[in-house]
């Protein structure tokens, strides 16, 4: 499948009827925004909401041409959004929690709410995390089966690159090749985003 | 770059110091001198610096251990094992050359853990027994199961060479008619293993290689099953496209084994992340949800639907994210797959919409097996019409509102609901149009055919312009307010509609049908009550006979049942019968038969035993007209027997049961327990109608099939056992049916609890059991309490409670308390002809 551009999937977001802009939109940015809200100590359900808010309310203020890059990044704004809604949800809980007389209250008011530096810490990690993920399964889908797991034996398994080539029975040049291209591409993808967001 | 040139192995020696001065002075100064040498080389160090963030979210991905493989064995059993071909979650998959017959095969050994104690190797063993009746030229034939020296399963099979399906296709730029050509080829494989009652249960891109039929036999070997595919050899060159090409199913039926014995849930725990990476995305909803129960034939027509859906898209249907299990699998039970169409525009909409049937999250939404697949698929090859139809407008509203239960940004609401009916229009649009082009192409009827889409076009687009005047943000109330529901933002658009669109009665009653549909959908029956009944006094008032309104009158039905108002449910859905008949004929048409079958389920179960009894009747030559009615008719003549003896006309049943016997087809997927059931109720027939040398016979055999099968506290034991203390009792050994009555009480108080009618029907016979065997004062208190209880319970019929008057009646005559005996004999006779309720208006 074709790798479109962040900036693309943007734009078209501008367009309120375009249903894949909206999808492709939430592919891409709901799942740092998800397991930032995770790390914050709320449930799956919760910070699926969070996650979807979030990308509702940035879609929105994107239609309305709120969006300022010189005043921050897309990560940073998402951030913003997501870490006021990620403190909502957690003080709904526990709301819920008061009403329904939950025994879980005394471990849930355990977890302090932490505070907004920490969490930016947490945020760029899962962006960052998040972010090369969905570098590698776009590259993943792009290369030959045998190119990844060339790559993978190499990188991720730390094989040195004649070993790889022994395991999958291919001369190391192959395994060389495989290396340089499948890293260059994720270094492309992933700069992308950083040039157009 | 030149000949002269590096190359890459060069410049990666090169950062990685790998390489001695001499060299890489050289290359150092080459690649100054030279652009492209020097563009590669600052790729490289790049790259390097890239390696260490990439290898750490690899790994936090996938934290299941790769290194540290022990080398293959030199032998499993008698098998010398060539090398490794694949490995995954369950096990090592294998080359192996067999001695004797001589051949090369595939052997996959399951990992140490998975059922070391001999217990898996045993159902393997069983299993392959089972699996080698498969012979199929598209199913990978299984060979042999047992257990290695360190006491791992193993089995072996055909060794296939292919690539995975996918791959296969993508090498070979296959059309999309090649495409279907061969997933017809799969879905025809499956549908032969179902007929013989094996469901594959692990269907994946993976599990279906595409063999070439090639001259040269040393072309690949390749195998999957959970078990990642080596690409040792995977080059397999396009040029050999030109011969057949023909996929082999692989893996057929031992998810089954490993599930059963829960040493591999259908979902391994989430903070197992990625052990089940590779089969996920094709699991349907109901293995995602572990109930292993729902787990049929259709489940695999869900994964074949996946694979439908990535061959021709070259996407999965949702994005799954698949280091998150929870996640995934909320996604999979929830999300509505993308539109084909956005991955590629010229695909067509019946395809897509065959895909999508084959993907619906409920099992009974989807083709009944992979036959009914394959035929659509051949019909659309064809040209013909294919028998999917898309998802309804209100089906699909309503899933797009449940997903959004919780209060949320109004912005986002709207943004998804006008999206969604856009979506849902533009199907409907599109319908339309396709209607429209059939009805130029068909021969007969083309002008009204040809109205019929232009009306069809027409209120559509009525409706859409209607949809957007509600969602748009006019109400002051909503635009200042912080959050708003769907569902509030529904009911707004319910009350607007009543008052806008008067002047046009037809487009009012189909939104009110549709919008009923939702509420229905929703579980808000009333609400749906109230806009069915609106559309069918609008439809009525158009036209009394027309199929629009039948269509009303059936929705309406269905949702005074759910709220229990079963007159009115009988009445509405007798109203659409009388239309369908005389428009069409019930016969051939299965929907008018499906209708008629919940007539008959309402009627019986308000007790209009009577009317129940009709409309089976009905049902039954329906369906002996019908060629594709053959399935379903054995657990129609079963219903209808059930139906007479609770009528007590036991003798009438009889022969229904006899033609279902007949009828049914062992080699369907639950033929032989339907035919266990069957049997277990002819005998219960014959029994009761006093033939019970037949009935004991049937009864023993059953009795013992059963215990051979079931577990000890199986509800269904105790209808076998009942049976069988009753032909006792007939045959006036009350003795031996005493202990099968008191089994069965057991059993069905601790499924039922002790005053269900089920249970109260095992304690009323061994009350009777007492009364044969003149213990009289044992079975007063037992009788009175079951009679006591079946009267508390409301759900007895008339008959079942005089039948339990009548067990009184017997035991105070045994006892010579004549007085008490008459006035028992009195509450019989009246609970007997005790007449229906009496039939209100809709």
């Amino acid at each position: 499948m074709e790798w479109i551009t962040t900036s693309t999937v943007l734009s078209s977001l501008r367009d309120f009827d375009n249903r894949a802009a909206w999808s492709q939109f939430v592919d891409r940015f709901r799942l740092p925004v998800f397991r930032f809200a995770l790390s914050t100590g709320l449930g799956d359900t919760d910070a699926e909401d969070v996650a979807q808010e979030t990308l509702a309310a940035f879609a929105e203020s994107f239609r309305k041409g709120q969006y300022d890059r010189s005043k921050g990044r897309l990560s940073q704004w998402l951030f913003g959004i997501a870490f006021r809604k990620s403190q909502d949800e957690r003080r709904k809980g526990a709301r819920r929690h008061i009403r329904a007389g939950s025994s879980e209250l005394g471990s849930l008011s355990q977890i302090a709410i932490a505070d907004e530096a920490s969490l930016s810490l947490t945020w760029d990690r899962e962006w960052e995390q998040a972010l090369l993920e969905q570098c590698l399964d776009q590259v993943r889908r792009e290369v030959e089966p045998i190119t990844f797991r060339a790559f993978e034996l190499v990188v991720r398994e730390n094989q040195d690159a004649n070993q790889a080539a022994e395991t999958l029975g291919v001369n190391v040049k192959l395994v060389y090749n495989a290396k340089h291209r499948v890293l260059k591409r994720l270094r492309e993808i992933r700069s992308e985003f950083d040039r157009m967001i | 770059m030149n000949a002269a040139c590096p190359d890459i192995t060069d410049f990666e020696r090169l950062v990685s110091g790998e390489l001695g001065s001499p060299e890489s002075t050289f290359i150092e100064s080459h690649a100054a001198s030279c652009d492209a040498c020097h563009r590669v080389l600052e790729d490289v160090r790049e790259n390097n610096l890239f390696v260490e963030p990439v290898r750490q979210v690899m790994n936090r991905r996938i934290s299941r251990p790769t290194s540290d493989r022990p080398a293959p064995p030199t032998h499993i059993g008698s098998y010398k094992i060539a090398r490794e071909i694949g490995r995954g979650g369950m096990g090592i998959v294998y080359k192996a050359e067999q001695l004797n017959p001589r051949r090369a095969v595939a052997i996959k050994v399951l990992h140490a853990g998975l059922g070391s104690d001999g217990r898996i190797a045993k159902m393997f063993q069983r299993e392959a027994h089972a699996l080698a009746r498969l012979k199929h030229p598209s199913i990978a034939a299984i060979y042999e199961a047992g257990e290695d020296a360190a006491g791992r399963a193993f089995y072996t099979m055909e060794l296939v060479d292919g690539l995975p399906l996918n791959e296969y296709a993508r090498r070979n730029d296959l059309s999309v008619e090649e495409k279907l050509r061969l997933f017809r080829s799969v879905c025809d494989a499956i549908a032969y293993a179902h007929q013989r009652g094996v469901i594959h249960r692990d269907l994946k891109p993976g599990n279906i290689l595409v063999v070439v039929e090639s001259s040269d036999p040393a072309s690949i070997n390749s195998l999957a099953g959970g078990e990642s595919q080596s690409s040792n050899d995977l080059p397999l060159s396009a040029s050999s496209h030109a011969r057949d090409p023909s996929p082999k199913v692989l893996d057929f039926g031992l998810a089954k084994i490993l599930e059963s014995d829960g040493s591999v849930p259908a979902v391994t725990s989430p903070n197992e992340e990625g052990r089940i990476q590779g089969t996920l995305p094709y699991m349907s909803p109901e293995q995602v949800r572990g109930d292993l129960n729902e787990i049929d034939t259709r489940s695999d027509v869900y994964s074949l639907g996946v694979i439908l859906y990535e061959l021709l898209t070259g996407s999965l249907p949702y994005a799954i994210d698949r280091t998150r299990l929870t996640e995934s699998a909320r996604v999979i039970c929830e999300q509505t797959p993308g539109r084909m169409s956005l991955h590629d525009r010229t695909l067509d909409a019946d395809i897509e919409t065959i895909a999508l049937k084959a993907l619906e999250k409920e099992p009974p939404r989807r083709y009944t097996g992979a036959s009914a697949l394959a035929d659509d698929i051949g019909r659309y090859l064809a040209n013909q019409p294919i028998l999917a139809r898309p998802p309804t407008l209100a089906y699909q509203i309503s899933k797009l509102i449940s997903r959004h239960k919780a209060p949320a940004a109004l912005a986002a609401v709207m943004l998804l609901l006008v999206i969604g009916f856009g979506i849902a229009m533009s199907i409907l649009y599109s319908n339309a149009s396709h209607n429209l082009q059939r009805a130029t192409v068909a021969e007969k009827n083309a002008e009204s055919e040809a109205q019929r889409a232009k009306q069809e076009a027409e209120t559509a687009k009525q409706i859409t312009k209607y949809l957007v005047d509600v969602f748009s943000v006019s109400d002051p109330e909503i635009a200042q307010g912080a959050t708003v529901t769907a569902r509030q933002l529904l009911d707004k658009g319910a009350e607007r509609m009543t008052q806008s669109l008067e002047g046009s009665p037809a487009v009012q009653a189909t939104l009110m049908q549709t919008l009923g549909s939702v509420y229905e959908n929703l579980g808000l029956y009333e609400e749906a009550k109230r806009m069915l009944a609106g559309a069918y006094e609008k439809r009525f008032a158009i036209d009394s006979e027309s199929m629009d309104l039948a269509e009303t009158a059936e929705s309406l039905g269905t949702v005074l049942k759910r709220l229990g108002q079963l007159d009115g449910a009988e009445l509405a859905y007798q109203k659409a019968l009388s239309i369908m008949r005389k428009r069409q004929g019930l016969s051939g048409d299965i929907h008018g038969s499906i209708l008629l079958q919940r007539l008959a389920e309402v009627q019986e179960e308000h007790g209009n035993l009577d009317g129940a009894e009709e409309s089976l009747r009905e049902l039954v030559e329906v369906f002996r007209s019908t060629p594709q009615g053959g399935n379903a008719l054995p657990s129609i003549l079963n219903t209808l027997a059930g139906v007479l003896a609770s009528k007590g006309k036991y003798g009438d049943g009889v022969p229904f049961l006899r033609e279902a016997i007949k009828r049914v087809d062992v080699n369907m997927y639950g033929g032989a327990g339907t035919l266990l059931r069957l049997r277990g109720n002819l005998a219960w027939l014959l029994a009761q109608s006093g033939e019970s040398r037949e009935a004991e016979e049937l009864i023993r055999d059953v009795l013992a099939e059963r215990r051979r099968i079931l577990p000890p506290a199986h509800p269904e034991l105790a209808t076998t056992l009942i049976t069988f203390g009753v032909v006792h009792l007939n045959k006036n050994r009350p003795g031996e049916a005493e202990p099968l009555f008191q089994e069965a009480s057991q059993i069905r108080a601790k499924a039922y609890g002790s005053d269900n009618r089920a249970t109260v029907e095992a304690r009323g016979f061994l009350g009777l059991s007492f009364v044969d065997q003149g213990r009289l004062d044992e079975a007063e208190p037992l009788l009175l309490n079951c009679f006591d209880a079946l009267k508390r319970g409301k759900q007895a019929s008339p008959h079942e409670l005089a039948e339990s008057a009548l067990r009184l009646e017997k035991l105070y005559s045994k006892w010579g308390k004549q007085s008490e005996a008459k006035k028992w004999l009195k509450i019989s006779i009246e609970m007997e002809a005790k007449p229906g309720d009496t039939k209100e208006g809709i």
